[in-house]
């Protein structure tokens, strides 16, 4: 009997499962034919890929393949209304008619067109609406055809104004942070939340171990960038509300690529990329002796015959000694195909890459590993559409991604091995505890030594032996389902899921002290951190769509929406193996820790939008959305933001006859979106804290119940112009965003008792801009089409109220940044250099008389503050020519701390605030930031492909040359620039002349450090980079047909081929920070944290610049 | 079976559908459930109850452990114990005696708010927490508890009283209460007395020796510190702003409350007790002096007192690593206890977890023999001073017997070098005998004016009461 139930119930599943796969009776019976056909481009007749081929009114459709072609069957027997899409191109209805049995050949010759105003978006709208109906902006990102994109973060990179994907640096793997139209909060995350679709997603970056800051993955570039459709982008609150309180900066969803109809059809991608740091991209580290003896040693040392006492002479420590050709090697398949009733898309990418850093030789004979930059990605998807009825698709993806980042100790960070080759200063380099193999550019001593030069920490060959990995497991799926009952109505429902399983690594293995010179864990260390992330979706929407009358249409949407994060974080740290060949937390001897942090957030929202149209021309939307989540006080209710915009296309009237001015379309929209405190900020908790006393606790965070999410109001206004039939094209945005509520994570007193910052909803952020965009095709004719693009975007911020709030400081000491009442965001405070009074005294911006120096006269003065003198009211003096001529009559060492004190430079209050240190000198976001460039094809066979990228209007702290290029006794005080001022001061050969000269320039530009200054430490970032360049060949089709193939491409690309800048530093893109962990929701992490991430920017501080990558592609397509 | 209709089949698998759909919906519900626990920290509404009297008492030890050691490392880098041979110029300014700039980023980031923390939170345990406590029917359980955490507080309050000149009192939170004023600053040690008085009072009611041991000693230390601390103060008060401070005219102290606690403390313990505060990893924060001195070697023990390695970063193995030498021997052998307390605190080995000694017999010791010096009893001076040398096995002395040139006092003053070594003394004794440390520079403020800690730039940046402003401004008696 069991045995009976037990096969009826398999007999049962296998009738369902052929009820799933096999068309319902009432479809089979209907007449059904086929359409296929070719997209191509009209001039060139080059196939065209991605155009999305629908049936208006029901769910049949397809999109064309790498050859352009499509194909949809078991289409019903009638006339149909069939539209196609695809963007960049004119978009195209015809009517048909199909017959039962039959199958219709359709093909869609298209013409590029500047503007798309009929391109259909779905995300921040409840349902597929064309652009031209909404008031606000979506951008829509295609994957660039041919260029160098090894990521989701070059997708994103330099492709639309106000959207911005910021690199910190030249290691492998590492990801951007997306800033979309700056920053709408002061203390939460200023990343964009991230769906793919329909579905959201772990956006976090970060290794989980501390590794200094570079190499820092984005969770974003886990996808592979070659199954993605098109990327939509939601710049702000205007057009983001119905996302709700996560949402003010922006939203970004990801689209792969679904299936089409028709025979299996493959395509394989091969890639070989070379990376490499190029010449110059490195300053050589300097020295200079100081007495014969010393001078003799160094010449044998490092091979400079002839080396005098005092003589500059330069090593470039990373360059001779880190650097490598880095390679990657990319191979990936995709399939698609399917019937009638299930289509598929499946994807398989395999990535590896080995970046630019080198060195291991150095630790040759030692049987240490030494820690390189690498990364490994494996992604694999499936996309399967059901259509089991007329009304009813239903749609399932499971992606799966495996992911494997190593980097090596880096950035603003003592056991860095850039950062140590950085410091090394050459005169002190020797092999005292061995001997040296090998001497000049590569020293090498036999065993322990110190061939570079470090004075402190541990030498870079040590900081080479320590490793750092983060293994990255993540399931990630969408199920979603569109019924359609009737004509009018759609109901959809989705459900998604994507887990992240992480295990991160950071190693020190025994004895890795092989130059015995560091003391931190030479019998090694260990950080074992285990990391779970798990973000559920949940959406319910209706649409209804109705035309009232022939001039008044209707479509109104409404939904439900719910986002549950669950993230638990184990950490195991250790040190003191007993012995070599142990890397388990569970051998160490001592300093064992372990650590545990769980966090459950629950955010739900209901939505609603109606939106009208008028003749198809006039458009006008309103709606609003009302949020509640676990992260709101106690006190704080839900929240409800509104948004209303209208659209109006004066060119879609019928009377509309100009083809100069061919499309036209005015728009403007208001909406509000809001950002919400982290899942446990609103409670007062006393945290874990213990000793050898036992189990305690301490004050933990001081708590607010009140808390609710910070809203950000957004007006956008713009127009976009197509000229000369749509051959070319203009696009322009105004925009202006209030953050009210803001959250300030207020510094409250210490003296009472809670360290923590606590947030509060007290501040008030105001920012705007404009994005301009322009695109034409000034030559398009048979063989030959160039296509140009410019695009740039402004931007301004301001705090305009703290909330009475007290400054807050950014960062460790060394950075000058504060959040300050009514100033920039992003504003840099430092001394300034007292201006010259050659005509009386200068005055302050209050009008009052500041400190200024004469330097006319037989004895000029000079802007040098001798010894520190102040005259009786307290303003400080400046020094005399002669003064100085005396002061330097002998040689001064600046070594010596007296001396240094000595040769203040002469400062003034300019905002006459009365504090000299905090000057504001400007801001650290970039005014203006763009990219231009263009496409040029030559006939069916060649495809050319440019751009650059640009920003101007900011200032980089460039703490590697406030080490560098100023003194310090045990690191920097090592460029050439620098030795030349101190031997020149030390040389009892030289004048006083010469050495004033030399003070001069100490005082003026060198003095930095001294102790928080940043005096001159400032500098323009302004740059141009010509970002990609990528020349594609597609083999004729007799050729490829001889090699069995349906299509062959080959494609020769590069990546960051040039820089034009004046920053006078090593890259104007290096960064401190890195990506970040901190990203609502996903992980704990404290207001502090997030303002690091949010104003630790422009920061050069001992990174490494980003690397030049080039690469030859074959596409082969089955 | 048989009888079964195809509508009836139907009926049931609807059923089945309509139970799997609700099922799935009241599971789907908890998605919607925003009524989430915070399982990573303890909320305040459950700190209640006796069971959590040990735990809260634990938790302030583990603080004011935590406040000692981000405090001790620049304090001791001032004195001559500690010397900076790394990268971060805030060690520097110290090294060189600039003590008083409030923006120095080990005092202003974490010695000022991690003091903060454990002064407010000894208030919160002490005067808040255990009186409501110890008014239930637990009170009799709570005594040892609340008796430890007055310890704990006046431990705070006398670190507090020995380091800084100024400091901010408050028991709420999120106000901006003003600064006590450097006038007034003596209130430190009247309250460290004062919390170590009720102590007593809770140890002797509970019968506790150890806790009566401990908490007399800690009053003995802060009776002492205050006297030392009012000299300083009244010789800088008597200088004229800008003018340097001279060393008080007779700097031996004798307390007679200072020197009846210690003795009463002496008879409670044995031979050689310390109180240790030893912590674990995870209580310290990221900087702190075991991992600046021993792993990132940012500072290390001073010349004065070791033989360095070859890279300067750490002593010589072993006694050839000690430099100081016994200066009542007259063959210089390399002072023992100084030898001991070095391989406690100051090797790779120790790194972060080094423990602190804060109270100890040979503290009580020291204190008696100055009293005994401060008032000719050379007899007394002599039994404290061979008590604290028996305790690393150095040979007893008599004050006439000392090598030439070598004073009674002069050996006070070393024996406290060595035997207080990293507990926060020496730098009031650089003060007081008149001994400027090795690195400080002429017109740096530790010579010229005898200046402790100021209130710090991040609490006077969000405390507008606290004096004096901008928050980068120092008091007047220490430009």
């Amino acid at each position: 009997m069991r045995l009976f139930v037990r096969r009826s119930t398999l007999v049962g599943a296998l009738a369902a499962l052929a009820a799933i796969v096999t068309p319902p009776t009432s479809l089979a019976a209907q007449a059904t034919g086929t359409i296929e056909g070719k997209v191509f481009d009209a001039t060139s007749q080059k196939p065209l890929a991605g155009a999305q081929i629908g049936l208006v009114g029901a769910p049949y459709g397809a999109t064309s393949n790498e050859a352009g072609e499509y194909r949809i069957s078991g289409v019903p027997a009638r006339q149909w209304q069939m539209r196609l899409r695809l963007i960049g191109y004119t978009p195209k209805t015809v009517l048909i008619t199909v017959t039962g049995g039959g199958t219709l050949k359709q093909d869609f010759p298209l013409n590029p067109s500047a503007l798309s105003l009929d391109r259909v978006v779905v995300t921040g709208t409840g349902q597929q609406v064309e652009v031209k109906k909404l008031g606000n902006t979506v951008a829509t990102v295609k994957p660039p055809e041919g260029a160098l994109v090894t990521s989701i973060s070059d997708v994103l990179t330099g492709r639309e104004p106000g959207v911005n994907a910021l690199t910190s640096g030249g290691l492998t793997g590492e990801g951007a942070r997306i800033r979309i139209r700056g920053n709408a909060s002061l203390s939460q995350s200023n990343e964009p939340i991230v769906f793919l679709d329909g579905v959201r997603i772990n956006s976090d970056g970060g290794m989980l171990v501390g590794t200094g800051g570079g190499g820092s993955p984005s969770r974003i570039d886990d996808i592979d960038p070659t199954s993605i459709d098109r990327i939509e982008v939601l710049k702000g609150a205007a057009a983001a509300t119905l996302y709700g309180s996560e949402a003010s900066n922006g939203v970004i969803q990801i689209f792969t690529k679904k299936g089409t109809q028709g025979a299996p059809r493959w395509n394989f991608t091969l890639q070989q990329d070379a990376i490499s740091w190029g010449e110059g991209q490195f300053f050589p580290n300097s020295g200079f002796a100081r007495t014969q003896a010393d001078a003799d040693r160094l010449a044998t040392y490092w091979g400079k015959p002839g080396l005098q006492p005092y003589q500059v002479f330069e090593n470039d420590v990373f360059a001779n000694n880190f650097r490598e050709l880095g390679r990657a090697t990319t191979a990936a398949a995709q399939v698609t195909g399917g019937g009638g009733n299930i289509q598929y898309f499946g994807n398989l990418r395999y990535q590896a890459e080995n970046g630019p850093l080198g060195g291991t030789d150095l630790l040759n004979g030692t049987g240490l590993t030494a820690a390189q930059d690498r990364a490994r990605r494996i992604q694999a998807g499936l996309n399967v559409t059901w259509i089991p009825m007329t009304s009813l698709r239903v749609t399932a993806r499971n992606s799966f991604f495996n992911v494997l980042n190593t980097t090596p100790e880096n950035a603003n960070n003592i056991f860095g091995i850039n950062s140590l080759a950085y410091m090394a200063r050459p005169e002190q380099a020797n092999c005292n505890l061995s001997s040296v193999r090998t001497s000049g550019d590569k020293p090498r001593c036999l065993g322990a030594g110190n061939p570079f030069g470090n004075q402190a920490f541990m030498t870079p060959r040590e900081a080479l032996a320590q490793t750092n990995e983060l293994q990255t497991n993540r399931f990630n799926g969408a199920f979603d389902a569109v019924w359609t009952p009737n004509s009018e109505l759609t109901l959809n429902g989705t459900f998604g899921y994507d887990i992240t399983n992480q295990l991160a690594v950071g190693f020190s293995p025994f004895g890795y002290n092989v130059d015995l010179l560091t003391l931190t864990d030479p019998n090694g260390a260990r950080n074992s951190v285990t990391g779970r992330t798990r973000v559920l979706t949940g959406d319910l929407k209706a649409a209804w769509n109705r035309n009232f009358t022939s001039s008044i249409s209707s479509s109104f949407t409404t939904g439900l929406q719910v986002f549950n994060t669950e993230s638990v974080i184990n950490s195991t740290v250790g040190t003191n193996f007993p012995g070599p060949g142990i890397e388990v937390v569970g051998a160490a001897g001592s300093n064992r820790d372990l650590s545990e942090s769980r966090l459950l957030q629950v955010t739900g929202g209901y939505y609603a939008q109606e939106q009208v149209g008028f003749n198809d021309w006039v458009f006008a939307t309103i709606g609003g959305r009302y949020d509640f989540s676990s992260a709101f006080g106690a006190n704080a209710g839900g929240i409800f933001m509104p948004k209303v915009s209208l659209s109006i296309v004066p060119s879609d009237r019928r009377s509309w006859r100009s083809t100069t001015l061919s499309t036209f379309r005015v728009r403007a929209a208001v909406g509000e979106a809001g950002r919400q405190p982290g899942a446990f900020d609103r409670f007062t908790t006393f945290s874990p804290l213990v000793s050898g006393l036992g189990p305690g606790f301490a004050p933990g965070q001081l708590g607010n119940q009140n808390l609710r999410p910070e809203i950000s109001r957004e007006y956008e206004a713009g127009f976009e112009a197509g000229l000369f039939n749509n051959r070319a094209g203009f696009d322009f945005s105004w925009w202006r965003r209030e953050t009210r509520d803001a959250l300030v994570a207020q510094q409250f007193a210490f003296s009472g008792g809670f360290r923590n910052q606590q947030l509060a909803n007290l501040g008030q952020l105001t920012a705007a801009g404009v994005e301009i965009g322009l695109k034409g095709t000034p030559i398009q004719k048979p063989g030959m089409e160039l296509n140009l693009f410019a695009n740039a975007a402004f931007l301004t911020q301001k705090v305009s109220s703290l909330g009475g709030v007290p400054p807050i400081k950014v960062g460790y000491v060394r950075y000058r940044g504060f959040i300050k009442n009514a100033d920039p965001l992003g504003s840099l405070y430092t001394f300034r250099t007292a201006p010259a009074c050659p005509s009386g005294s200068a005055t302050n911006a209050r009008g009052n008389a500041m400190t200024c120096y004469n330097p006319s006269g037989a004895d000029p003065q000079l802007p040098i503050n001798l010894n520190g003198l102040r005259n009786s009211n307290g303003t400080l003096v400046p020094a005399t020519r002669s003064q100085m001529l005396a002061f330097l009559a002998n040689p001064i060492d600046l070594r010596v701390g007296a001396t240094r004190a000595a040769l203040a430079p002469l400062v003034a209050d300019y905002e006459g605030n009365g504090t000299l240190s905090e000057q504001r000198v400007g801001d650290i976001f970039p005014d203006w930031t763009g990219t231009f460039g263009g496409s040029l094809t030559l006939g069916k066979q060649w495809r050319i492909n440019t751009n650059f990228e640009f920003r101007q209007g900011y200032l980089i702290q460039n703490l590697t040359d406030g080490f560098r290029l100023s003194f310090h006794p045990s690191i920097g005080s090592n460029r050439a620039e620098w030795s030349r001022i101190e031997s020149t001061l030390l040389n009892p050969a030289s004048t006083a002349e010469q050495r004033l000269d030399a003070a001069l320039r100490f005082v003026q530009n060198h003095q930095r450090l001294t102790p928080y200054d940043g005096y001159n430490m400032m500098q323009s970032g302004d740059f141009a980079r010509w970002r990609e360049l990528s020349v594609t060949w597609t083999a004729p089709e007799r050729i490829a047909s001889r090699l069995s193939a349906r299509s062959l491409a080959v494609t020769f690309a590069g990546r960051n081929l040039l820089l034009f800048t004046r920053y006078p530093g090593q890259d104007p893109e290096i960064n401190a920070v890195g990506r970040g962990a901190v990203a609502n929701p996903t992980q704990l992490s404290s207001p502090a944290a997030a303002i690091d991430q949010n104003f630790l920017d422009s920061i050069d501080a001992f990174g490494l610049p980003v690397a030049r990558r080039f690469a030859i592609t074959v596409n082969w397509g089955l | 079976m048989s009888h079964t209709t195809p509508m009836l089949r139907a009926c049931r698998a609807l059923r089945l559908a309509g139970a799997a759909v609700l099922a799935a919906t009241l599971g789907a519900c908890n998605l919607f459930e925003t009524s989430v626990r915070n399982p990573n920290a303890i909320t305040e509404d459950a700190l209640g109850g006796a069971a959590i009297a040990a735990n809260l008492t634990n938790g302030l030890g583990s603080s004011v452990l935590r406040s000692m050691a981000a405090v001790l490392g620049p304090n001791a880098v001032v004195s001559d114990e500690l010397t900076w041979i790394g990268s971060r110029e805030a060690y520097r300014q110290l090294d060189e005696g600039q003590i008083t700039d409030p923006r120095n980023e080990y005092t202003n980031e974490n010695g000022y708010p991690f003091t903060s923390e454990a002064r407010w939170y000894a208030d919160f345990v002490t005067e808040d927490r255990m009186p409501a406590l110890l008014a239930t029917v637990d009170s009799v359980r709570v005594r040892p508890d609340a008796a430890r955490a007055l310890l704990y507080s006046a431990m705070i309050h006398t670190m507090i009283g020995e380091m800084y000149d100024d400091f901010v009192l408050t028991r709420l939170r999120a106000i901006e209460a003003p600064s006590v004023g450097v006038a007034r600053f003596d209130t430190m040690f009247v309250i460290a007395i004062d919390r170590a008085t009720r102590g007593l009072q809770l140890a002797t009611t509970a019968g506790n020796t150890a806790l009566r041991r401990d908490l007399t000693a800690i009053r003995a230390r802060a009776r002492h510190s205050r006297a030392i601390k009012a000299q300083l103060r009244a010789a800088r008060a008597a200088a004229a702003p800008g003018t340097s401070a001279a060393a008080p005219t007779s700097p031996l102290i004798n307390d007679a409350d200072a020197t009846a606690d210690a003795q009463a403390a002496i008879a409670l313990m044995t031979p050689g007790y310390r109180f240790q505060f030893v912590p674990q990893p995870a209580t310290l924060p990221g900087i702190n002096v075991g991992f600046e001195m021993n792993s990132r070697l940012e500072i290390r023990v001073g010349g004065a007192y070791i033989n360095p390695n070859a890279s300067g970063t750490q002593p010589l193995p072993g006694v050839a690593g000690i430099r100081l030498t016994d200066i009542a021997n007259p063959t210089p052998t390399p002072d023992a206890a100084l030898a001991r307390v070095v391989d406690e605190c100051c090797r790779s080995a120790v790194d972060r977890t080094m423990p602190m000694t804060v109270l100890s017999e040979v503290d009580m010791q020291l204190i008696v023999a100055e009293a005994a010096l401060a008032t000719g009893n050379t007899a007394n001076f002599e039994t404290a001073i061979n008590a604290v040398r028996a305790r690393s096995s150095k040979p007893a002395i008599t004050v006439a017997g000392l090598p030439t040139g070598v004073t009674a006092s002069d050996l006070l003053v070393h024996e406290r070098r060595v035997n207080l070594f990293l507990q926060m003394r020496r730098l009031m004794d650089h003060y007081r005998f008149g001994i400027p440390a090795d690195r400080w520079v002429t017109q740096n403020i530790a010579i010229r004016r005898h200046c402790f800690f100021p209130v710090s730039f991040g609490e006077k940046l969000s405390n507008r009461n606290a004096q004096p402003q901008p928050a980068e401004a120092t008091t007047a008696e220490c430009r």
